[in-house]
């Protein structure tokens, strides 16, 4: 038989194989491996926004506690510990004796009084002018990214710089009160910020 | 007359009685503490929104006085906020720790503050941390070591070791003498009648520095700030100046020698005919630089 | 201050850099402490001891890796040793609870945290490790003392229990 006659043969024969039908459960199970792997992305997508935690303040009193006292000893000293522990508890005894009567611990006293404050302190107007910095700062965030300035890039570097100053001062005003000093404080930076966006603004 | 009189005077009066006064109820803690001083102890001071006030005291002794203020318009809230500030003061083996803070979780709706008053023999060394508020030193002798942040630091009269580390606020110091290192960001300082040498590293601040006789070497590295250098005796101080893209004011009738090793780039130097003199070393990059004379500064 | 300058610092027993060194790394550490306990007081105590070994060590720091992946690494091996064992790792897969149904288009990070540490203690500690805390499989073998085949199978079945808690969470 010619060689084309054979590869004939093969392509009827191709044509005439049987069609097969997916198992049934091959959807559901495929189905089931997309959700699963919907559910993981939305898990890694919350990963990266996990909130972080803020330790007690007892936490470094106690470190620093701990980083006065001596490390471990050596071996040697280890069997020696309870003899010496014997003759230190006397000394340590009267050692606290003398202690206490040098420091009874610090005294506590209160006192009230009133006084005349003005209102006007109380005024929080540092967030009225938010969305037009934003504004400018978008602007400006395109503008960099068009032109790739350095001068572009330092302005919006300190920027960042002091809105975390600012978002520091918040915060405290926010925990400890209004306070004048702070508000000062806070009345510095804003105009800081303000030379600063009125410069990009000029650059845009 | 009489008229125009009474007339001035509602007109004074008048913007009183616009004015609200409200009546504001304020809580004071006093904590007392006092240790015997020996000659190795140290004070460690960590303050949050606190008024650190030190002195010198001729006792031997370290003593501690610690104030915790809250002002609200109800009492009630003054009286709670106040035990909200933690206080600790404690002794562990030659240091001596201060400290107040506001648990994390907490607030408070009355205004806090701290104020320390703290008096220790002169040579005691002293570390400050301080956030918010005012650290001021006076006539101590060993060191001082101040890191602080948004906080008025104002050292007067001080001699030997000086470190500071300081972010926004602001610094002034006078009379002093020794050896300082600072570190500041974003933190004007003014430093009046200084001796010693001084490394200072500074940005994005204004600079007045007013020299003595006594000073013998001040390093300055100043970026993006405003720097003043007074001198009663100009032509007896080394000058290596350097400056990137700084307009520079120098004083007129001294032989400065000006280069220009690159664009925006200046180098002025002077150096004096005597065997020996103090020198300024100062770069300032995208400030201003101003040298001038200034009128002799006479020690008590 | 620089890193460098922040140690050197340190190693003279300067307590404010200390504590400088202290406040930069203690809310990361601390989060760290507080998702492997699953508990705030002893996470404290892994802090704490875990900082006092930092600055009694760190001499020995070579300053080949980050300061703080060094840190984390005290951290971490403190935590795991005040859990007090080996993490308990399951034989047979997880097969109680049902992990089908849906989730929706938004997952909020509150159930995610509740779920986490809702895991047997063997499951979270490798899943922190791994996907929070970013470690391979031959560095969390080593720290736990498995092999790296049983760190891969106990991530998967770590990952498979915490689909199986959302799911039950997102029912409620």
């Amino acid at each position: 038989m010619s060689t084309e006659k054979q590869n004939q043969l093969i392509r009827q024969a191709i044509s005439e194989l049987p069609d097969y039908q997916a198992p049934e459960q091959l959807w559901p199970q495929i189905s089931e491996q997309l959700d699963i792997d919907q559910k993981e992305r939305l898990i890694q997508r919350q990963l990266a926004q996990l909130p972080d935690y803020h330790p007690p303040e007892t936490v470094w009193t106690e470190i620093a506690e701990g980083l006065a006292k001596a490390p471990p000893k050596n071996t040697w000293l280890r069997l020696v510990r309870q003899p010496l522990t014997w003759a230190a508890s006397f000394l340590l005894l009267f050692s606290l004796y003398w202690l206490v009567t040098q420091s009874q611990g610090p005294e506590v006293s209160y006192t009230y009084t009133t006084q005349a404050e003005s209102q006007w302190l109380l005024e929080s107007d540092w967030d009225a002018d938010e969305a037009d910095f934003a504004e400018v700062v978008q602007l400006h965030q395109r503008y960099l990214r068009t032109f790739d300035d350095q001068s572009a890039a330092s302005l919006q570097e300190e920027f960042d710089e002091l809105n975390t100053a600012r978002e520091e001062i918040k915060e405290t005003l926010d925990r400890y009160g209004k306070d004048q000093e702070l508000i000062r404080q806070l009345a510095a930076i804003e105009r800081a910020r303000t030379q600063i966006v009125n410069q990009m603004a000029q650059q845009i | 007359m009489k008229q125009i009189f009474v007339l001035l005077l509602f007109c004074l009066s008048a913007p009183c009685l616009l004015i609200a006064q409200e009546q504001i109820h304020v809580v004071t803690k006093k904590i007392n503490e006092s240790y015997n001083y020996r000659e190795d102890y140290e004070v460690n001071i960590e303050g949050d929104r606190a008024e650190v006030y030190i002195q010198p005291n001729l006792e031997n002794k370290i003593l501690i006085d610690i104030e915790v203020i809250a002002k609200h318009p109800n009492q009630e809230q003054a009286e709670k906020d106040v035990e909200k500030m933690a206080t600790i003061v404690k002794r562990l083996k030659n240091k001596i720790y201060i400290r107040n803070y506001l648990d994390a979780e907490e607030k408070s709706e009355a205004q806090l503050k701290v104020i320390y008053r703290i008096t220790v023999p002169a040579q005691c060394p002293v570390y400050i941390k301080n956030a918010y508020g005012v650290a001021e030193v006076d006539n101590l002798t060993n060191s001082v070591k101040i890191n602080s942040k948004f906080s008025h630091v104002s050292l007067q009269g001080l001699t030997g070791n000086m470190d500071l580390f300081t972010r926004y606020g602001d610094i002034y110091g006078q009379s002093l003498s020794g050896n300082a290192t600072i570190a500041s960001h974003r933190t004007d300082m003014i430093l009046k009648d200084i001796e010693g040498t001084y490394n200072i590293d500074a940005a994005y601040g204004n600079i007045q520095i007013y020299a003595s006789a006594g000073l013998l070497d001040l390093n300055l590295d100043a970026e993006k700030s405003q720097v003043m250098l007074f001198n009663p005796d100009l032509s007896s101080f080394r000058y290596d100046l350097t400056t990137v893209s700084t307009p520079t004011l120098l004083p007129e009738g001294m032989d400065f020698e000006i280069t220009q090793p690159e664009p925006n780039v200046q180098r002025i130097q002077y150096t004096p005919n005597n065997e020996y003199f103090p020198s300024f070393s100062v770069k300032v990059t995208f400030g201003t630089l101003q040298v001038q004379k200034s009128s002799k500064v006479k020690r008590p | 201050m620089t890193e460098s300058e922040l140690i050197d610092a340190c190693l003279e027993n300067d307590r404010i850099a200390q504590r400088d060194l202290y406040e930069r790394y203690s809310k990361a550490m601390y989060t760290i402490a507080y998702r492997m306990a699953g508990e705030q007081d002893l996470a404290a105590d892994i802090l704490q001891e875990a900082f006092i070994k930092v600055f009694r060590s760190l001499a020995k720091f070579r300053r080949e890796s980050t300061l703080g992946a060094w840190i984390k690494t005290i951290v971490v091996r403190t935590a795991l040793s005040k859990l007090k064992k080996q993490p308990k790792f399951d034989e047979l897969p997880p097969t109680d609870g049902s992990e089908s149904g849906s989730w929706g288009d938004f997952l909020e990070a509150e159930y995610l945290e509740k779920a986490i540490q809702s895991l047997p203690t063997g499951y979270r500690t490798v899943f922190l490790l791994i996907e929070v805390e970013g470690y391979a499989h031959k560095e969390v073998a080593e720290l736990l003392g498995i092999t790296v085949g049983t760190s891969k199978s106990q991530l998967y079945y770590a990952k498979k229990k915490l689909r199986q808690i959302i799911t039950k969470l997102l029912e409620i």
